[in-house]
Formats: C-alpha cells, structure tokens, sequence
C-alpha cells in the first residue's frame, strides 16, 4: 500500500479529474442550457438544440455526483464542513439541478407554445443558476469561509447565504459561467445543423471575450488585494486527520505563493487563456470541433489554476484560519483511500470506454432536415 | 459507478432506437436495469451499515468511524435481505401499476389486447417478487432479532419478555405512558418461531432490554470520560486503556449529552431518561409493521387472483377484479413508505445503530434553515408531482394507439399498429 502522504496528493489529483471531467462533459450541456433560447429561435430549432444533449446530459451529470462521492469518501471533514456550510447554496443549486430532468421530460410531452416557453425558461435556469453557483463558490474558497469545529469535530458556520456574494466571489461566478458558456456555444456549433450552428458560434466568440477579461481581472485581484493563508507549523502530511493541530499564516497575495516558488505551474493559467483565445479563432473561421477541444482545454487549465493556487488547502476558514481544511488533514483514513483508488483504476477506463462508444453511437449533427424524420419519444 | 451505468446508457434507450440494432437496444436497455439494481445494492449497503454499523471501529485522533474490513461492510448481512427485499418490492409496485392501468382498460373495454398481455405479465411477474419481499422481509426480521432487538420489540410491542416462544400480537393497543399493550389478540407460538427460528430462545421484551441499555450507558459514560482525557492529553496511557475496554459503548454515554451537559455527572434519574430513550415510537411501528405485512399479503392474494383469471381468459367477465385492481394502485406505495418508516424510525434513538445518536448526528444549522429548506423541497417537489400525476393521466388516456398524436420514430409507430386489435 502507498504512503498516506502520496495516497493523499493522488485523491487530491482524482478530485481534480472528477471535477474537470464534470466541468468538460456537463459543461456543454449546462452551458447549452444558458443560450439554447437566443440562438434557437423557432420551436423546432429548440428542439434540435436540445435533442443534441437529450440524450447524453444525464451522464454527464453523474460526474458532478461522482465528484461529490469522492469528497463525501475521500475528504469527509470536507463534505460535513462544506455542505453544512453552504446549505441555502447547495439548496439552490439542486432545486435548479431537479428543473433539468423535468424540463427535459415534460417539455415536449405537450405541444401547447405557452407550456413549451415554460420549460424552455426552466432549462434555462437549471443551466444558468448551478453555472454561477459553482463559480460563485469557488470563489469563496480564496475568500475562506466564515467556520469552525465544535468540540465533538462537527462543524460550526457563521456566515449567511448573502455573505456568499461578495464581489470576488461573483467575478469568480462570471468566470465560470463565460467559459461553460463557450463551452456549450462550441458544442452547439459542432454538433447542430444551421442556422443555429453559427448563432452558436457568435455567442461562444462573446464568451471567450468575457471569459479572458474575467479570468484576468480574478487573477490580477488574487495577486494584488486578497488575502491568502499558508501553513505555518503543525501540518504532517502523513498524519492523523484532524485540523485542528495546525498553525495558519495569512498575508495579501499568499494564494500565488506555489506560482512564485514554482514556474512551471504558469502553464496553467496561460494554457486557460491561451486556449481561449484560439477558441474564438477556431470558431471564427468555421472549426468548431478544434473549438470545442480548445474550450474544453480551457476549462481544465482554470480548474487547475484554481487547484494549484488553493494547495494543500481545500477550504479555508476566514474566522479561525488554524481549522481550516488541507490536503493533509481533512481525508479518508489511508485504507479507505486505497481501497478506493484500487476501485477508480478498475473502473474508471470501464466508464471511459463505454461513455466514448455512447457519443460514437450518437456521432452526426442534428439539423432540422433529420428532426423532421426522426423525433423521440422522450 | 453504478450511476454511470444507468444515466449512460438510459440516454441511448431513449434516442438510441434509430441507431442501434435491435440486438444492440436490448443490451442497452439491460444495462440501464443491471446499472439502476446497482445503484439499489450501494445504497441499501449504505443503509445496512446505519443499521449495523460493522467492519468499522471509532479512531479518537480523527473523531469518527473510520473503516476496518471492507469486506464486512460489503457482506453485512443486513445489507443482502434489505437488497432483495427492497428491489423486489419496487418490482411488485411496478407490477401492480401496469395491472392497475390495464384493468382500466379492460373496464373502458378499449387496448383489450395490450391490456390482456400485460395484465398476465404483470402477475405472474408479481406474484414471484410479492413472494420474495415476504420471505426476504421474513429473513430481515431475522436478522433485525439478532441485531436490532429493541426495534423487534418495538414493533411487536413486546414489553416484557415471554416465556419462549413468544406469542404474535395480530392487534392490539400499545399505550406508551402504561407500557403495555391493551386488547391484545394474539397467535401462540409464531413471533418465537418467526424472529428466532426456534422454540427455546425469547424474544427479548422492551424492559429487559431497556435494563441492557442502563449497563451499557454506564460502560458508555467511562468511554466518554476517557475520551475527552484522551483529546486533552493524546499520551496519556491511563485513558487510552480505559477507553479501549469501554469504546464499544461510547455511542450509550453519547445518549446522556441530551440530558446533561457533562455525562459523568449524571443522575440516576437522567441515565433512566437516557436508557428510556432507546425506545423508538412503538405504536407508531406495531402499526405500521401490521399494515405493510397486510399489504403484502394482499399483493400475493392479488396476483393470485390475476394468474387464475389470465389462465381461464376471464378478465372480461370479472368486473369485480378489475376494480379490485384498479383501486388497489396507491397501495404499493403506501406499503413501501409503511416500510421505510418501520426501517428507519424504528432505528431512533439512532442515526447509526448504537454508535451516533440522531441527535447529535444533526447539523448544526439553524432549526429556521432546516425548516426552510425541507418547506420548500415539500413544495417543489408537490408542484412536480403534480404536473407529472397529470402528464401521466394524460399519457393513459391516449393509451398505447394514442401515441401517434404527436411525430413517433416510423419503428416505434409501426408497433404501436401492431399490437392494436
């Protein structure tokens, strides 16, 4: 068996794979949900817009689970102190989540346009709201959040819901929903027929502005104005997990602090932002499946960005910065991560390779020629 | 991962017709069942594990459970009955609604053919899963003597233990403030035979097992002391060794902390209170437990009746059965929830048997935004299902020949044809 140490850095990096594979495959769909009303305009190019994610949306979806799994197995003081946490968000989020399913079984089971327009409107938020959500909380983490642990290790918050929406926290919401959005917009240009297709390119070049303004704003403000932690003493990363053995110093700009002692960690953010930029190109001049890889690299390079900048910390505590969560001491005890890493490489190519003969299945585009012949049943 | 399977390929199903052959949609549309009972054995194994917390042991570094065997947490005995019981009980829901909406066609003498079919499907289907949740429902009891035995003695009502083997109380009056159960009407033998397979073991009763949790609490009140030493001093080697005898009570003394501040401190009359307070709800669960297993007696009963029917080609004469079966479609769902609530109010005091009580086991949210959260799920949810109770009515009065109303795959409209007679 690997030291806890590695076993540790390796569910760090799975957390960030589960993470990136939601953000690359229910991204499109999400952000598809975001546009799908302005670059469709009649019923039936609604349609074709949504019957290219009908079928592969709930799948995709189950990386967002999967993600949570992994933080409720791998990190539990991470799940307890974040779910607890951020309740009315969380609350949110699935109420928006659940209007998907439904959207997408009840809108076409009623021909009537004033039902249609309503779950239309539904798609739309159950897109748009857990988009923001994911930014918004994301940003939160560099802001630290207002907990701590009682003496029974439960954990205590003390902020309110709109505590969350600090200003840095809604640029990291711009963020998220720029780059979801181009993703969506790239998918729609590659996988539906016209016009929609170069609506959808249009939409995905404005995202990409959107997102390199963004994504640099959130970068130069970490760098300038926010206050960052980095452990002092106390942290063994192979020790027990308990946060509460640990000391924390806070400081401007200490979130860059793995960027100013490691180089090549920029890759990452130039990679996002390069990437993004040849996405607006690649949609530009009419290549949109070169756009899509490109989107898709962008996503995980911001992820990763954000990942890089956070280590080892998970989830900071504004108000006792000591209790804050760390890689090294906020997981599973080094069997049950075992265990599970034993489970994920089993099983991981399995799911990889099925999902893959899925979309081949799937492969073509949906014009409005082939909505005419076929239409399901859903 | 058992999700992955189901929400894969249950895209496929739906828009895969056209693009699969016909071979290749029925290995789809297998693998979103193989991936849905999946998805039904993690979660009951979760489930198992709250009712028989094994394979685990408390770490006082980390403040939690933490995982010894994984294998016993995967072969938790609980776990396997729950599974098929619980399954099975889906499948006897499913099958009681197609029986149901094909008795209301055969009343409204339209789809005769489709309805036949699936009416002779649906029963012979159900009868084998009805038989199954009962004798699968019979071993969770077993199991349930053997580790759950207050929730055995909450649902029989059994407050004093009875000379073996004990008596079944078909009805009865369980008064909570006497402690006894009044206008008992009682089967000699079978609760004995039932809960422990034999003639000479007791069903232990609700006092004796009460005066179990009293002893317990006290072992459980040395764990807690030794604990908070340990936490203060992590070497201190007395401690250490006084909360390894005790830890396995740890969960007893926890009890205490909602009756007293520090449990070492506690009076005899907070450990009774504590020790009372290992007693789930017992009317609430001696009734619930004898509507559900009437229930499911029914179910077969109906089933029954439906194969014998289909055999002798006599739905149409019989009237009386297709209402039976009509108006018998909301109670599978009544017996699942009846179920659910034996299952799991009869577990309190307990979030995880024997280890964390449920009241410690709670967030330390506000009551406000719990209250919040939950109206309002209540209210989304009461909205969807209404919409979708409507959408369905919708879909059942159309019937199988309606749904041409609105563009089908040529396939799927080719058979919809073909079955209409």
């Amino acid at each position: 068996m690997p030291d806890y140490e590695s076993l540790r850095v390796v569910w760090w990096l799975i957390l960030g794979t589960l993470l990136i594979g939601f953000a690359v495959t229910d991204g499109f769909d999400l952000g598809l949900g975001m546009i799908f009303r302005f670059i469709g305009r009649t019923d039936e190019e609604r349609r074709a817009l949504l019957e290219s994610i009908e079928p592969v949306w709930e799948g995709n979806q189950v990386w967002f689970i999967l993600g949570g799994g992994a933080v409720f197995a791998a990190w539990p003081l991470l799940y307890a102190a974040s779910f607890s946490s951020l309740y009315l968000a969380m609350f949110l989020i699935l109420i928006a989540l659940i209007l998907r399913p439904v959207g997408f079984t009840f809108r076409n089971k009623i021909p009537d346009p004033r039902w249609r327009n309503f779950w239309d409107w539904t798609l739309l938020i159950g897109g748009t709201v857990p988009a923001l959500l994911f930014g918004v909380a994301f940003g939160n983490l560099f802001l630290g959040l207002p907990f701590h642990f009682d003496e029974l290790m439960r954990p205590v918050y003390t902020g309110g819901f709109l505590n969350l929406l600090h200003p840095y926290a809604l640029l990291a919401g711009v963020v998220s929903l720029s780059m979801l959005g181009l993703h969506g917009a790239a998918y729609a240009a590659l996988k539906v027929g016209e016009p929609m297709s170069a609506r959808a390119a249009v939409a995905g070049r404005l995202a990409a502005a959107v997102f390199v303004v963004a994504f640099i704003a959130a970068g130069a403000w970490l760098a300038s104005g926010l206050d960052g932690q980095r452990i002092g003493s106390g942290a063994d990363p192979s020790g027990p997990s308990s946060p509460l053995l640990k000391s924390v110093v806070v400081s401007p700009g200490a979130w860059l602090a793995n960027y100013r002692q490691h180089a090549i960690v920029w890759l990452a953010p130039m990679a996002a932002l390069l990437a993004a930029v040849a996405a607006w190109v690649l949609l530009h001049v009419g290549r949109p499946g070169a756009a899509f890889v490109a989107s898709s690299v962008t996503l995980a390079a911001t992820i990763l960005t954000a990942g890089i900048a956070l280590f080892p910390f998970l989830m900071p505590s504004s108000t006792h910065p000591e209790q804050g969560l760390t890689v090294w001491d906020a997981s599973s005890s080094a069997k049950t991560l075992f265990i599970m890493l034993v489970v994920v490489i089993l099983l991981l190519p399995i799911v990889l390779a099925y999902t893959a003969w899925v979309y081949r299945v799937l492969k073509g585009r949906i014009t409005l020629e082939y909505m005419r012949k076929h239409s399901g049943l859903y | 991962m058992a999700f992955f399977l189901e929400s894969t390929f249950v895209g496929l199903f739906f828009f895969g017709w056209d693009r699969l052959s016909k071979i290749g949609h029925l290995v789809v549309t297998a693998l979103v069942a193989l991936g849905s009972s999946l998805s039904a054995l993690w979660i009951l194994i979760a489930n198992a594990w709250m009712q028989n917390p094994t394979g685990a042991h408390f770490n006082y570094q980390t403040m939690r459970m933490e995982l010894s065997s994984f294998s016993r947490v995967l072969f938790n005995p609980v776990a396997q009955a729950k599974f098929v019981h619980t399954v099975a009980a889906g499948y006897v829901l499913g099958s009681v609604f197609v029986l149901a909406i094909s008795a209301w066609y055969l009343l409204r003498g339209r789809n005769i053919a489709v309805a036949k079919r699936s009416m002779a499907v649906a029963a012979s289907f159900g009868l084998a899963c009805s038989l199954s949740v009962v004798v699968l429902g019979d071993e969770s009891g077993y199991l349930a003597s053997e580790n759950q035995k207050m929730k055995v003695a909450a649902i029989e009502a059994e407050w004093r233990t009875e000379t073996p083997p004990a008596a079944f109380t078909v009805f009865g009056l369980p008064d909570v403030q006497a402690r006894a159960t009044h206008a008992a009407v009682q089967v000699p033998w079978l609760l004995g035979l039932i809960a422990t397979r034999s003639i000479d073991r007791p069903v232990l009763g609700i006092y004796d097992l009460v005066e179990r949790a009293r002893g317990r609490i006290a072992s459980g009140i040395q764990a807690h002391t030794a604990l908070k030493a340990l936490r203060a001093n992590p070497a201190d080697a007395e401690a250490k060794a006084q909360f390894v005898a005790h830890q396995a009570d740890l969960g007893y003394g926890l009890l205490l902390l909602r009756y007293v501040a520090d449990p070492s401190a506690a009076t005899p009359a907070q450990i009774d209170q504590a020790a009372w307070s290992t007693v789930p709800n017992v009317p609430v669960l001696f009734w619930c437990f004898r509507v559900m297993v009437g229930l499911g007696l029914f179910f077969i009963l109906l089933f029954a009746v439906a194969i014998y029917l289909s055999t002798r080609h006599r739905f149409e004469q019989s009237h009386w059965f297709l209402r039976i079966a009509l108006f018998s479609l909301p109670l599978p769902w009544i017996a699942v929830e009846l179920g659910w609530i034996v299952a799991e109010y009869g577990r309190q005091p307990w979030a995880i048997d024997g280890v964390l009580p449920t009241f410690l086991g709670v967030s330390t949210r506000s009551a406000g935004n719990v209250l919040a959260s939950l109206t309002g799920f209540a209210m989304f949810y009461s909205a969807l299902a209404a919409v979708e109770v409507y959408l369905m009515m919708r879909m059942i009065r159309r019937g199988p020949d309606g749904l041409g109303y609105w563009p089908v795959p040529p396939s799927a409209a080719a058979f919809a044809t073909a079955t209409q007679v």
